[in-house]
C-alpha cells in the first residue's frame, strides 16, 4: 500500500506541472495585464515604468517568468499581492479555514439528510415519499444556488425585519462585530449559508445513494439474507446500506471542485471572508499572484483529496488490492 | 456547475440491432422508437413545452412592449408588482418584465452556443481518443484531468476577467471549461462501439477510416451526445448567470438574468420582489431542461425498451 501511495504521489507531481503551465498560459495570453493597473498613474516617467516592470519580474520572457516562479513555490513562496503587498500564502491562511468551516458543515448537512432520504426513497421505490423526493431532487438541481441564497435572505431578514423589526438569521459575515471569535455567534451566521451550499448535493446525494440501494437491493447476498429470516430493518441497514455507502466514497472525491464553487457562489451571496471572496476580488484587480496561488493551492487540495478519497474507498471495501504496478 | 450526467455512460449499449416494433408489425428504426417513448414522458413533454413558451416570450415580447420601458424613467423606480408593470420597475426604472425578455435572449443565446462548443470539442476529443487510444487518449485523459482539478468557476472567473467580458469570450470560456464531461461519455462510448462486429466488417469491406468513425460509430453515439447537449444547456445557462451575478458576465446595459440578480441583491432591503423573478425565470428555463433531458435518457435507455 505505501507503494500505492508513493506512486499516486508521484503521479501527482506531472498532474500539478501541466496545471500550472496552463494557468500560466492563460495568464500570458490575456490581453488585460496586471502590469497596466500598477503603471496607470498619471505623470509616470519611462524610466519609471521600466523600473516597476523589472521589480516585478515582468520584463523578462514568458519561460524564465514561470521557471521563477516554479523556484519560488518549491521554496513555499506563493508571491505577494501587488495591491496589498502581503504575501499570498498568509492571505490564503487567514481564509482557507473561514471556507472550510462553510463547507463541512455544508457537506456535514449534505450527508445527514441526504443518506436517510435516499435509503428510505429505495426502500419504499415508487411510494408517495420516493415520488416528492424525485421532484425535489429536480428542483434541487435547478435553482441557482445564489438565487435560493437571495430568497432565503428575503424570506429569514427582509420580511421578519419589516414586520416585526427583527432578522431571524444575519444575512452577512461570520461574527457580529461585538461578538467576534464566538462560537454560537458563528453558528448563527452559518445556518443560511450552509443550507444554501448542502441543498445541491442534498439533491444529488439522495438520488445516488438510491440507485446505489436498488443496486445492492438485487443482489444474491440480500436474498440469502431475507431467506435466513432476518428483519428487514437489519437487511436494510447492516447488509444493504453498508455496501450502498462505497460508491459515495469515489463521489465524495470527485466533488470536491464543485464544493469549492458552490463556496465561491455562497459566500458572494452572504459576504462570508472565504476564500472565494479573496479569488473574485484579486480576479477583479488583476492580482496575478494571488489569482496563481489559490489556483495552485485548491489543484493541490483537489488532486490530495482525490488520493484520500481512493484510499479510503480501498480501506472501507476489503475487496480492493492496492497493487504495486510496474 | 451541475453535472447529473453520470448515468448516461450507461447508454453504451445503444449499438445492438435495432429492435422490431410488433404493434405495427413495420419494423421501426431505433431513433423513431426513442422519439416515440419520448413523447410518451409526459414530463419531459411539459419541459418541452415550458422552454418553447420561455424561447418565443423571449422573442416575441419585446416587439409588443413599449420600447419606453426599457429606458430609465428616474419617477417610477421600485415600483411594486401591478399593471402595466406586472412584474415591477427596477432601479432605474426600467419595466421588469421587458428586461427579463431581454435576458432570456441572452441567457438562451449563451446556453445554445456554449453547448454548440461543448458538443463541438467534447464530441471530437472524445471520438479520437476512444476510437484511436494510445498517445491522444492520454494525452486527453491528462489533460481532463488538469481542467478537472481547478474548481470551474475560478477557470472561468480567470478566463473572463483577462479576456473581457463580451459574449464570444463568455461562450468560450464555458465551452473551455465544460466540454471534459461530454468527452469522457463520448469516449467511454467509443471505445464500446469500436469493439463491435459491425465495425470490423466495415473495416473488412475496406471502409476508410473516417467513414468508419462518421457512419458506423458517431451514429451509434447520437443519443448519449443528445442527452449530454440538453443537460449541458442547462448547465451552461446556470453557470452563465452565476458568472453575470458575480459581476463578471456579460455587463451592463444588456440585462441577463444573473446581473438583474446582482443589482437585486443591492437593493434587496428596499424593493425584495426585484429579485424574486429573475431567478424564477432562470428556474423554469432550467427544470425543463433538466426534465427534457430526464426524458431524452429514459427514450434512449435500451435497458427499458418494451417489446
Amino acid at each position: 500500500m505505501y507503494q500505492y501511495l508513493v506512486r499516486r504521489l508521484l503521479g501527482a507531481v506531472p498532474l500539478l506541472l501541466l496545471i500550472s503551465v496552463l494557468l500560466f498560459t492563460i495568464l500570458q495570453l490575456q490581453p488585460i495585464h496586471a502590469w497596466d493597473q500598477l503603471l496607470y498613474r498619471p505623470n509616470i516617467t519611462a524610466a519609471d515604468k521600466a523600473r516597476i516592470l523589472a521589480y516585478y519580474g515582468f520584463d523578462k520572457p514568458a519561460p524564465i517568468q514561470y521557471l521563477t516562479w516554479l523556484r519560488n513555490i518549491l521554496h513555499l513562496d506563493l508571491g505577494t499581492s501587488y495591491f496589498s503587498h502581503q504575501p499570498t500564502l498568509d492571505l490564503v491562511r487567514q481564509r482557507l479555514p473561514n471556507t472550510g468551516i462553510l463547507m463541512l458543515t455544508a457537506y456535514a448537512l449534505a450527508l445527514v439528510l441526504a443518506i436517510p432520504i435516499g435509503v428510505i426513497s429505495a426502500v419504499k421505490q415508487y411510494s408517495r415519499f420516493d415520488n416528492i423526493v424525485t421532484m425535489g431532487a429536480f428542483f434541487g438541481f435547478s435553482i441557482p444556488n445564489f438565487w435560493l441564497g437571495l430568497m432565503l435572505i428575503i424570506i429569514f431578514a427582509v420580511i421578519p425585519y419589516e414586520h416585526f423589526g427583527f432578522k431571524i438569521f444575519p444575512t452577512s459575515g461570520m461574527y457580529d462585530t461585538d461578538l467576534a471569535g464566538d462560537p454560537f455567534n458563528l453558528a448563527w451566521h452559518l445556518v443560511l449559508p450552509a443550507v444554501v451550499l448542502a441543498v445541491q448535493f442534498i439533491a444529488q446525494y439522495s438520488r445516488f445513494i438510491r440507485s446505489a440501494m436498488l443496486d445492492v437491493l438485487n443482489h444474491d447476498f440480500i436474498r440469502t439474507a431475507r431467506a435466513k429470516g432476518l428483519t428487514e430493518k437489519r437487511i436494510v441497514v447492516r447488509h444493504a446500506f453498508r455496501n450502498a455507502l462505497l460508491p459515495l466514497i469515489s463521489l465524495m472525491g470527485i466533488d470536491i471542485p464543485r464544493l469549492f464553487v458552490g463556496a465561491l457562489i455562497t459566500e458572494q451571496v452572504f459576504a462570508w471572508p472565504g476564500m472565494g471572496r479573496l479569488f473574485w476580488k484579486a480576479a477583479n484587480d488583476g492580482d496575478v499572484q494571488v489569482l496563481m496561488g489559490i489556483l495552485i493551492i485548491l489543484a493541490v487540495l483537489v488532486v490530495l483529496g482525490n488520493l484520500l478519497a481512493d484510499l479510503a474507498y480501498g480501506w472501507a471495501d476489503p475487496r480492493v488490492q492496492f497493487k504495486a504496478a510496474r | 456547475m451541475i453535472s447529473p450526467l453520470e448515468e448516461i455512460e450507461a447508454l453504451g449499449e445503444l449499438a445492438e440491432a435495432p429492435p422490431t416494433d410488433f404493434e405495427t408489425t413495420k419494423e421501426i428504426s431505433f431513433y423513431q422508437l426513442a422519439l416515440r417513448r419520448l413523447f410518451r414522458h409526459r414530463m419531459a413533454i411539459i419541459g418541452g413545452v415550458c422552454l418553447l413558451v420561455v424561447a418565443a416570450v423571449s422573442l416575441i415580447g419585446p416587439i409588443l412592449l413599449p420600447s419606453s420601458w426599457d429606458q430609465p424613467d428616474l419617477t417610477n423606480r421600485f415600483g411594486s408588482p401591478s399593471w402595466p408593470h406586472i412584474m415591477g420597475t427596477d432601479d432605474l426604472g426600467r419595466d421588469i418584465f421587458r428586461r427579463i425578455m431581454d435576458g432570456g435572449r441572452v441567457s438562451l443565446s449563451v446556453g445554445l452556443l456554449a453547448t454548440v462548443v461543448v458538443i463541438t470539442v467534447g464530441v471530437t476529443m472524445g471520438t479520437l481518443a476512444g476510437y484511436f487510444g494510445g498517445l491522444i487518449d492520454n494525452l486527453m485523459m491528462r489533460f481532463t484531468d488538469a481542467i478537472l482539478a481547478v474548481p470551474s468557476i475560478f477557470l472561468l472567473i480567470l478566463l473572463t476577467s483577462g479576456f473581457g467580458h463580451t459574449a464570444p469570450v463568455i461562450i468560450l470560456a464555458i465551452g473551455f471549461t465544460l466540454w471534459t464531461d461530454t468527452a469522457r461519455i463520448v469516449r467511454s462510448v467509443v471505445l464500446s462501439v469500436r469493439e463491435k462486429e459491425f465495425v470490423e466488417a466495415a473495416r473488412a469491406v475496406g471502409s476508410s477510416t473516417p467513414t468508419i468513425i462518421v457512419k458506423h460509430v458517431l451514429i451509434n453515439v447520437l443519443g448519449p451526445i443528445m442527452v449530454a447537449a440538453t443537460l449541458t444547456v442547462g448547465i451552461a445557462i446556470i453557470t452563465e448567470s452565476a458568472l453575470s451575478y458575480l459581476g463578471l458576465g456579460i455587463g451592463p446595459p444588456v440585462a441577463s438574468w444573473g446581473s438583474m440578480l446582482f443589482s437585486a441583491q443591492q437593493f434587496i432591503w428596499d424593493a425584495p420582489f426585484f429579485a424574486l423573478f429573475p431567478g424564477t425565470a432562470i428556474a423554469l428555463t432550467v427544470l425543463s431542461i433538466n426534465f427534457l433531458g430526464d426524458g431524452l435518457r429514459d427514450a434512449f435507455d435500451p435497458r427499458s425498451i418494451e417489446r
